[in-house]
Formats: structure tokens, sequence, C-alpha cells
């Protein structure tokens, strides 16, 4: 069995799981005013502190959600609730993820002015109306990559007010980034090998978010809701485990992203999907012409290789994928784009096999088609 | 003594004469078996003079939990909670019907009539008679109520029977016949909107339906397998249980792509499937195909595209769609509860290898005869058929 669908969800590494399950055991309330829940509330707050030291800000900063998901639709919804009166524009990309763009859509619809371009664009689209800013760390369809650092500097210099937003799902513990001009920072445990289930928000002090839930309070009421606990410690674990060795982990899926991408060159009418040269090597995107996408990854699947489709599946003509949005991207590479995804996991030997196997399910696949009956 | 109880109205059975037996004790077997789990053997299911009656042996019937139970049964007509009494004298029907009145209209301020059925005819009084007295009884205790015998607002039924039930609702059921009392077909099943339609259709009329899927990975995924097992589960709501045949397609579906044009290539796979349809109705003892196919929906569906297939099939094909639209048929899907499955967005095989241009019109013989031109195809279909895997579905 070989695993190249990372982007989607990541092996539990051993030590997370060691934690998680022993973490079942002590099983207090952090909110209760005893001993047990006392002790469980300083465990959530070393959890907190060591994600936090990674992004350079208070443990108090830290907000615990269900995922990137949650983390996202807090930031965007929560973060513009108190322009809501008198709305204003948001500046986003069209590269971003449906957690990201549905409730960017819903705010349209709500009277906000929301503008879709690439950061290299934005000098032309921010103004005194632009009140936030959401961009992805890493993209997760593309593996497109975003300099942190240098558009939320940018951004800051134009309007210090603007909440700058990241989406750091596919970056956090892989890509590295300085934090210092960002607000917001959505991330998600089993993207970096903890388990799923739990993510969380960075909020920096100063930026008021109104929470989407109400409830007993927790988090400073942000995030009302007892904490999981277990899922917490044991994203804290993997955290330290793989922040720690993200150059070396790197290096390595690098590796193995040039061994695929090179079927570039080894398969005629091969395509590499992707917007520019900046790009993290944990997600290639790649369209083989004259192959539907799917089909590619049942066959594929039937030799025990799991892959993703390159474009998610959309119902609604207007949630076309943001694919579309690369240039020399039609309706033929769209169809037949599929995703590989790395992991440190993943290893050199399988990186070749799936090279092997995917030029002789590919050729096969084009053959059948190319034949047309006569009779 | 009164108690409450069902009773199941029939329709077309009645007309069946000789076979009337046979078919009442299928749906009396359907009704046990659906109850069978709820109440163990405390419900008893009997005949009751052209009726059946259905009655709780600990006291009162739960019509509640027992009515969506037996609703989606074929073959009944209507289901009556009433109260049934033992005491058939005219003075306890009286009383009886007062109590029953009261208790399902507290407000009294509305016309009714009785109407009276006798199933034994030795009872003293006639029908008439009977509702005379009963609504006469009735119009007396209850100042409120009027008497409309054109337009009522509520009908006070009386049946006399082998014991006497009074009721005033009588709730729909599926209608048709029996399942199973028509023999056995099978059901060509895609995961589209139509041919659930069209097994639903053909079971209410009694026919045990054996859907076949035709599976072809890697054009077709398993999810969208998962979809035709939720379709079949669905059907088997109103059939008590099913079993799909699940067909391995792909190496048929790609000898034909390989050697016919793309524009009667659906034709030619129609027919293969009409043709492991019925190797696989030989071993099931079936007597009929069944398909969802609507005159003129797609170009496969055409007249002289439906006249070019129909010969690949060893048992009469049952189109029970052919004469309905398309609005119709998601109508009824909605109503059975297969359209929002049917409309999960994962490809069955009739989509992938779709020409852009596909004939219209095509010729039987023509068609025919490339059949026969690739002599390998009666193996492919027979390997289709041998390799089929069967799943029981509840």
């Amino acid at each position: 069995m070989i695993y190249f669908d990372n982007a989607s969800t990541t092996r539990i590494m051993e030590s997370s799981r060691c934690v998680l399950i022993d973490a079942l055991e002590r099983y207090g309330n952090p909110s209760s005013p005893h001993g047990m829940g006392v002790e469980m509330n300083r465990e959530i707050h070393e959890a907190a502190r060591k994600i936090a030291v990674k992004l350079g800000c208070f443990p108090e900063e830290i907000i615990f959600t269900s995922g990137a998901t949650e983390s996202n639709n807090l930031a965007i919804l929560g973060g513009l609730a108190k322009f809501k009166r008198r709305g204003g524009h948001i500046l986003s990309t069209p590269l971003e993820h449906p957690s990201v763009l549905q409730p960017l859509h819903h705010l349209q619809s709500e009277g906000f002015n929301v503008t879709f371009a690439h950061p290299e664009e934005w000098d032309a689209y921010l103004n005194d109306e632009t009140v936030m800013v959401s961009f992805s760390q890493v993209h997760n369809e593309t593996g497109d990559l975003n300099d942190i650092s240098t558009i939320a500097k940018r951004v800051k210099q134009k309007n210090p007010e603007i909440i700058v937003h990241v989406d750091g799902a596919q970056g956090f513990c892989k890509e590295a980034a300085s934090f210092s001009c960002v607000d917001l920072y959505s991330f998600s445990a089993h993207k970096f090998h903890g388990p799923k289930g739990v993510g969380g928000l960075m909020v920096r002090k100063g930026v008021r978010i109104v929470p989407l839930m109400h409830g007993g309070g927790q988090q400073q009421g942000l995030r009302p809701g007892t904490e999981n606990t277990s899922g917490i410690l044991a994203m804290a674990a993997a955290a330290e485990a793989q922040w720690e060795k993200q150059v070396e982990h790197r290096t390595h899926v690098s590796d193995l992203y040039c061994l695929l991408s090179n079927l570039e060159k080894e398969l005629p009418d091969c395509f590499i999907n992707r917007r520019s040269d900046c790009y993290s090597p944990y997600i290639l995107n790649m369209s083989f012409a004259g192959v539907n996408g799917e089909t590619l990854v049942h066959t594929l699947t039937q030799e025990r290789i799991y892959i993703s489709m390159g474009a998610a599946c959309r119902a609604r003509k207007k949630d076309r994928s943001p694919l579309y949005s690369l240039p020399g991207m039609d309706d033929v590479r769209v169809k037949s784009a599929i995703r590989f995804s790395f992991s440190v996991e993943n290893t050199i030997e399988e990186a070749e096999t799936v090279k092997t196997v995917v030029i002789r399910c590919v050729n096969e696949l084009r053959n059948r088609h190319a034949t047309k009956g006569s009779y | 003594m009164n108690k409450k109880v069902l009773l199941i109205k029939y329709g077309e059975i009645s007309l069946r004469k000789g076979n009337r037996a046979l078919y009442e004790r299928r749906l009396m077997d359907a009704i046990r078996a659906r109850l069978r789990n709820f109440a163990g053997d405390a419900i008893h299911v009997m005949r009751e003079q052209g009726r059946i009656l259905v009655e709780d042996t600990r006291g009162d019937i739960d019509g509640s939990s027992v009515l969506p139970m037996i609703q989606s049964i074929f073959g009944i007509a209507g289901i009556c909670l009433c109260v049934k009494t033992t005491e058939d004298d005219l003075k306890n029907l009286k009383v009886t019907a007062l109590d029953y009145l009261r208790e399902v209209r507290p407000n009294h301020d509305f016309s009714f009539k009785v109407e009276t059925k006798r199933g034994n005819k030795q009872y003293p009084l006639t029908s008439n008679e009977i509702s005379a007295e009963v609504g006469g009884y009735l119009l007396e205790h209850e100042p409120g109520l009027s008497v409309d015998v054109h337009h009522p607002e509520m009908i006070v039924w009386i049946e006399i029977r082998n014991y006497c039930y009074i009721y005033t609702e009588s709730i729909r059921g599926e209608g048709g016949l029996p399942y199973g009392s028509s023999g056995k077909g099978m059901l060509l099943l895609s995961g589209g909107i139509d041919s659930p339609v069209a097994g639903y259709l053909t079971a209410r009329r009694g026919v045990e339906i054996i859907p076949v899927y035709f599976h072809s990975p890697p054009y077709t995924s398993d999810r969208a397998l998962d979809k035709v097992l939720d379709l079949t589960r669905r059907l088997a709501a109103y059939t008590g249980g099913c079993e799909l045949w699940v067909v391995p397609f792909t190496e048929t579906q790609l000898l034909l792509h390989e050697r016919v044009r793309p524009e009667r290539l659906t034709l030619l796979l129609k027919r293969a499937m009409l043709h492991i349809a019925s190797l696989l109705g030989k071993k099931e003892k079936a007597l009929c195909l069944i398909t969802g196919d609507s005159i003129g929906q797609v170009a496969s569906q055409t007249i002289h595209s439906l006249a070019a297939v129909d010969s690949a099939s060893a048992f009469p094909v049952l189109r029970p769609l052919a004469a309905m639209d398309k609005q119709q048929i998601i109508n009824t899907a909605q109503r059975i509860g297969t359209y929002d499955i049917s409309i999960r967005p994962y490809e069955d095989c009739c989509t992938l290898f779709v020409a852009d241009h596909p004939e219209c019109k095509p010729r039987t013989d023509v068609i025919e005869n490339i059949e026969k031109y690739i002599a390998e195809l009666p193996d492919y279909w027979k390997a289709a058929a041998d390799n089929a895997v069967k799943y029981e579905i509840k």
C-alpha cells in the first residue's frame, strides 16, 4: 500500500498517538474547579504554549477548535462580524480552500465587497475600505506557496488596521515562515501527523473576534465547549516533533517531488499544474491529457496506490475549481488533473514504484481510448 | 368487549377468484414479517371476510407505531384504525359508535353520515336500517352534530363481519398486488433516477424484482456501487428485502469500445446488459426483464433503439416508464425516497462511454449483425454472468 494523499490527511505519528491514548485516562474537564480539572487546564495551557512558541505569540492567543475549517470560519465570519452593518472590502485570492471561499461568498451576499486576486496584484486593490485580507500559506490543490511575511508586511504598511488572516492548514510545520504581521492563523492537526478533529486559530491580542457559538465561556468565550483535551495534547506533541525537523523533512520530500515531477518529461502531454515557481514540495498536481482524473485514481487504487483528484468535485458551476485560474488550464487539463501529496513517511522507493505504475497505467488508458471501433 | 385494531382493505385481490386465497396469504405473511421485530408473536393477522384483521393480543393496537411499518406493503389499498366490538347487538353498536366519535373528534360541530357494510348477511337489520339507527342515536346525544348524506365532513363506517368494526378514517396504502404474487423479474438498475422508479412500479404489481447492476472499475467508482446498494435498500423498504446482482462489466465494455463505432456503442452495450441479465434471469427462474427506458428521453431510448436491443433479451422486457414524462418520474422518485440517492454525483458506466452524436434511428438488422461479427461476445457475457456477485439487501 502506498499512500500519496497526505494533503487530504496524514497518518498519526507514534508519539502523538501515545499521547492521545495516554491522555484519555486523564479525563478531567479543564473548567472543573477541582484537582483533576486544574491539572488538565495546566496541560492544555502547556500545549498552547508549545504551539505559541512556534508562531511567535502568547499561549492565550491560541484558540483550540475542531480543525482548520472551523478556524477559517471563526477568523473570517467572526473577525468581520463587527463590520456587518457598515460593510467593507475584503481581499483574497482565487486559490483558496472552500472553508475560506464559502464564508467569503456568504459575506458577499451580506453586502461585503470581495476581490479575488493573486497577492502580487494586491497593491492595485488595497484601499481605504479594505478591512481584511485572507490567503493560504500553501494551496491544497496545487501546492502554490505564498510568502506570508512579505505579503503580510506589505498589507500592514498600507494600513495597519487591516486584519491579516492566513490559512496555514497545509503549511504549518512544513514551510518556514515569520508570523509577525499575521493577526489570525489557522491550522489543523491531522495535516501534520496529529489526530483528526482538532486544530486551532491564533488570534492576536487586539483583534476582536465575535464568537460563532455561544455557551459556557471556555477559551475566553471565543470558542465555548469542553475542549478536546486528548486531541489538543496529541496535536501539540505532533507539532513539537514535526517543527523540530521541518528542514530535514522538506529536503526529503523535495526529492520525492522531483522524482515524480519528471513524469512531465517522460510522458507526452503531461503538465504540472501550479501557478508559479514558489511552491511547496508536499503537493504535486499533474494532468495527463486524455486520461480522466477520476479513472486514473481508481486505476491506481486497484494497484493499492492512493492519490487524489487534482480538482475536487464541485456540483455547481459557480463553484468552479480554482484550477481554472491557472494559466493554460482548460477543461481537458482540469478533468485529467490528479494530485500526489507527500509526507516525511514516504520513501524514494515508493516514489519510484508510483512513477513506474503511473507511466504504465497512463499509457494503457490512453491506448484504450485512442482505438476507435470500426463496426 | 371493545378493542382497538387495524382493518386492512385490499384492492384488486378481491377480483382474483381462485387465486384470492393465495394473494391473501402472501399479504398476511408480508404483514406478519414486518411486525415480527416489533411485537414477536403478540400481533395476530387473520382473514376477516374480505378484510385482514391485525390485532394485538395484549390489548389495543399501537396504531401510531404499527402503521408506518405496514404502510409500504404492496397489496394494501387502505388501513383503518378501528374499534372492534364482540357484542353485535344494536344497543352496543350505538354506544360504541358514540364513545368512538367522542374520542376521535372531541369538537362536535360537524356534519356526518353513517355508512354500514354487512359482510355477515345473517344480521337481523339491513345496512340502511343500521345506519339510520346509529345515526339517530349519535344525533340525539351530540347536539352539535348534523346529518349530510351528500357531502358529510365525516363518515362513520360500520362493518359487520365476524365481529363489528367502527372507524372514521381509512389511510391510503400503496395499492398494487402482494409482492411476489406475479413472478420474478430482473431489474436493470443503473443508479440513475429512472431505473429505481421502474423497479418500484413493477414491484407494486406483484413482481419480485431482482436488481442487476453493471460495475465497471476503474471507470465507475466504489461510491457508485454504494449508491446502488443504497437504492436497493430503499426499494427493499417496500419489498421487505431484495437480492442484488453486481456484474463485472469492464471487460465486455472495453471489448465493445475497441470494435464498435462510437455512435453505436451504447446500443451494443445495452444489448450486452440484456444478454447478461437474461443469463442471470435463467438462473433465477425469472419471467421478464425490467428497464427504466422512457420513450425518447435519450438517443438509446427512441423506439428504433428499443427495437434494436430487444432481441438481446431472452424474456419480455417491461418498460413501465415508457409513457411517463421526466417530471412524473422525478415526482415518483421523490415520493419513494430514491431521488436524493440517485442524484449523488457518481458516474455509472452508461455515461462515460457516450459518443458526441449517438445514433437515434438504428437499423435492427445492422445492430444484430455487428453483434454476430464479434464472435467472442457470448464468452464475455457468460464470464460476466458467472463472475457476478450477489448481495442480500434488507
